[in-house]
């Protein structure tokens, strides 16, 4: 009987699917750093497990995105985000459990590698999936980097660690009613109350497993959190320790950016003046008031500017800065001109 | 030598801060717990007096402030030697350093290990916390250019309310970037790593402050593990890291809860009084701080009615208290307070529609205002599918319902009281379709409720300390000491 249930049990975790699980020959696409797969017409109610075999040059970040036949644009939210770690390794994905956008007929995938770093599909089979797919799946979502890689908008807000598509948190919620319930269900049994006064002690057993079953499941959320912790700790330390504040500054504008700055700080005169940048480059401003101080961003005091400082600009820049005269110049995408604009 | 010179620049404001809770704190109390309130009232007495020179027109330096701070520290030593009451603390560490010795010699249980293992483990987040905040510049988006371009600008040209610095800070106070100039005069450098110190200080000072208050109603290890549960928050981490306002906010308004629910429990004019300090310095760090407070007399106004009617002189003392101690910007045009009065005007008066938004960002005049149901269907998402608060709000429910019987026999029903105040406070800065956007994208929502968080963590684990060790308090809700139970 034990080995007939032992048999089963390794069935149901290992047995792939009855159906035939579809082989998508993931491509490079020339001039891209993204894989893509061939136009299909997938059913995604039958299909929800992905299975990839990936080589990666190093460890890092990557995500899956896809299209429906009734939403052809690329998105984030339809995309699953995860971890790759160099070597080769095998990744699950049962998507449907992970986002709700795996609906329809799925017209094509494509595998966006994030950050450096080289990512080859050398397998990659769609189907139904088997119990240790499902579970493969849920366990690399909770440890995957939602909650965990910190992103522009973390100052905000920071996702919880998902399984299957939820909170962590839902599974707690429903850990403590369940320790709640299950106790004064248990205590009511064993006390057996004839009156209402004589629950209050089943209801007082019951809510002090409850408050047990809280703390012991924040404890886990406290350490999961010390490990986010800990993995942003090696990040700012590759990153900063050991740096000179000049050194950190570069790391942090840019160090073409931070040069420039430099540059400009001394090269305007001692008095403070008020100046504008012109700049391509994302949010420019930012360090640049930050870093000029005393002189003063034009923008903020609402007053023309006396300087402009002109890094990597763009088109439509450069035409307004016609007629202008070069205060100073770092090399021709890097200068200063006066002028009243 | 930077070091050296760091040191010595925070030393200013924690000795500022040691001598005036000599005068204001006359019982013993544990040195930890003084220190952490020494930084916190100190960080803020020396933020109101450089933001007052330069009202008058002095220039902030090293020099400038350092006088009248010295000077302003040995008064109060002084008036604290002469009455006697001049305490560091100091005196409680023999009784610690015996204690810690005395249990190296005994055979411990596994609550002696665990209990180790809670303090390594909240050791271990606060070393996290200053090498967060000291190994990197300022890197995130009002941190530059709000907080951090109005220190460099203090420190750069010793004048606070310059036109940029105003334009910038909008209707924001400026306790936040005074303490970061404050810094970089004492380093004599624009070092905005080393800036960044105030925070991590904040956030240890809250920790210590929490536990400290909690452990005189349970056992070391229950209140070690609420303390260690106050660092899972990764929202307050993250901000103890960056040189946002919104941690110092949150220090100053949860401690000032907490000793406030001190008081309501035990009759100690010095729990109130400090409360009322913690809430003044609390005006002067984010515009929310006024109504915050505004919460906070809301509740004391109902305490001192039902509960305490006699105590009614100390509490107008309180509110003089924070009054005073925030006066310079509480009656600024630019405070909360004058735009609230502003918008009140604009209600009564149609006609005047210039009105300052209650949240920056927003403005009141905007149409059609979301349906209550969708605020608070967005904020129930915020405050509980996302990590920031890990499981605090649905334990507040769970705890606000099975220790219902307690919560309302006893002096808890008061934190209960101002919590549901603060979110019914946040559900109205997020009622009008200017500012119910940042409700919707989670922009500012998650900082707003961050300023109680630490005080609904302590009041949950004071309702579960109290419960799970099967004896309620012995209440103290009357002048007539009468046991509530």
């Amino acid at each position: 009987m034990l080995t007939i249930s032992v048999f089963l049990a390794v069935f149901a975790f290992c047995q792939p699917s009855l159906a035939e699980n579809i082989n998508i020959p993931f491509q490079h696409v020339s001039g891209q750093d993204y894989l893509e797969s061939p136009v299909m017409m997938i059913d995604s109610l039958e299909n929800s497990t992905l299975s990839l075999k990936l080589k990666c040059s190093n460890s890092g970040l990557a995500r899956l995105y896809w299209i429906t036949s009734y939403d052809q644009r690329f998105e984030q939210s339809k995309s699953v985000w995860f971890y790759t770690k160099s070597g080769e390794r095998a990744y699950y994905f049962n998507i449907s459990s992970q986002n709700p956008y795996w609906i329809g007929w799925i017209k094509r995938l494509i595998i966006v590698p994030e950050g450096s770093g080289q990512i080859e599909v050398l397998s990659a089979t769609i189907g139904q999936g088997t119990l240790f797919t499902l579970i493969s799946s849920g366990w690399k979502e909770f440890w995957g980097p939602k909650g965990r890689t910190p992103t522009g908008f973390s100052i905000n807000v920071t996702h919880s660690s998902p399984i299957f598509g939820n909170s962590v948190n839902i599974y707690l919620y429903w850990l403590i009613g369940l320790a709640f319930t299950l106790s004064l269900i248990l205590n009511i049994i064993k006390k057996k109350p004839k009156t209402l006064e004589a629950i209050t002690a089943p209801l007082l057993k019951a809510t002090k497993t409850a408050f047990l079953t809280i703390i012991a499941a924040w404890l886990l959320l406290a350490l999961n959190a010390d490990y986010n912790y800990f993995s942003l700790f090696k990040d700012n330390y590759q990153k900063y320790f050991g740096k000179t504040i000049e050194q950190k500054h570069a790391e942090a504008y840019g160090e073409d950016y931070y040069e420039f700055l430099k540059f400009a700080a001394k090269t305007l005169p001692k008095k403070p003046v008020n100046f504008l940048i012109y700049s391509s480059i994302n949010s420019p401003d930012l360090a640049g008031r930050l870093f000029l101080v005393p002189h003063v961003l034009a923008g903020d005091v609402n007053k023309k500017a006396d300087y402009i400082l002109v890094f990597y600009p763009t088109p439509d820049q450069i035409k307004q800065l016609q007629g202008l005269p070069v205060f100073a110049r770092l090399d021709n995408n890097k200068y200063i001109v006066k002028g009243k604009k | 030598m930077i070091t050296i010179k760091l040191i010595f620049t925070v030393l200013v404001p924690l000795l500022l801060g040691y001598s005036a809770t000599s005068v204001m704190i006359r019982e013993k109390i544990s040195f930890l717990e003084r220190g952490a309130l020494a930084w916190g009232i100190g960080l803020g007495l020396l933020g109101i007096e450089m933001f007052a020179m330069s009202l008058l027109g002095i220039t902030l330096n090293l020099r400038n402030v350092l006088i009248p701070t010295v000077s302003l520290t040995a008064l109060l030593i002084i008036y604290a030697y002469y009455f006697k009451t001049l305490s560091f603390g100091l005196e409680t560490i023999p009784f610690f350093l015996s204690n810690l010795v005395g249990q190296i010699n005994k055979r411990h249980s596994w609550q002696f290990y665990f209990e180790k293992v809670i303090i390594i483990l909240i050791g271990l987040t606060i070393v996290y916390v200053f090498f967060d905040a000291l190994v990197k510049p300022t890197i995130e988006f009002d941190a530059m250019w709000r907080q951090g371009t109005i220190a460099k600008i203090i420190f750069s040209t010793g004048k606070v309310m310059t036109e940029q610095a105003q334009t910038v800070a909008g209707p924001h106070p400026y306790l936040n970037p005074l303490a970061q100039a404050w810094i970089y005069m004492g380093i004599g450098q624009w070092n905005d790593a080393l800036g960044k110190i105030v925070f991590p200080l904040c956030f240890t000072s809250l920790l210590f402050i929490f536990y400290f208050r909690l452990r005189p109603q349970t056992s070391r290890l229950k209140a070690l593990i609420f303390t260690y549960l106050l660092t899972s928050f990764p929202l307050i981490i993250l901000h103890s890291g960056n040189a946002y306002s919104d941690l110092m906010q949150t220090f100053y308004y949860s401690t000032g809860a907490i000793y406030l629910l001190s008081w309501f429990k035990e009759n100690k004019p010095y729990y109130l009084f400090t409360s009322a300090f913690l809430f003044g310095i609390g005006n002067f760090v984010k515009q929310s701080g006024i109504p915050l407070w505004g919460a906070a007399v809301i509740v004391l106004t109902l305490f001192l009615m039902f509960e305490r009617p006699k105590e009614i002189w100390n509490g107008l003392k309180a509110l003089v208290i924070t009054a005073f101690v925030s006066s310079l910007w509480l009656f600024s045009n630019k405070s909360f307070l004058f735009g609230f009065l502003g918008s009140l005007s604009a209600k009564l008066f149609p006609a005047d529609r210039a009105v300052s938004p209650l949240v920056s960002g927003g403005t009141t005049t905007q149409p059609a205002a979301p349906a209550l149901a969708d605020l608070i269907y967005h904020l129930g998402r915020r405050m509980f599918t996302y990590a920031d608060w890990q499981i605090l709000w649905f334990v507040f429910i769970v705890v606000s319902i099975l220790g219902a019987g307690l919560i309302w026999r006893s002096y808890l029903k008061y934190g209960f009281i101002l919590i549901i105040i603060n979110l019914a406070m946040i559900i109205y800065a997020f009622s009008n379709a200017g500012t119910y956007q940042y409700l919707v994208d989670g922009t500012l929502v998650n900082r707003l409720m961050m300023y109680q968080a630490p005080f609904v963590l302590f009041y949950c684990a004071t309702v579960i300390t109290l419960i799970l060790s099967e004896c309620e308090p012995p209440v103290i809700t009357k002048i007539k000491k009468k046991r509530v139970k």
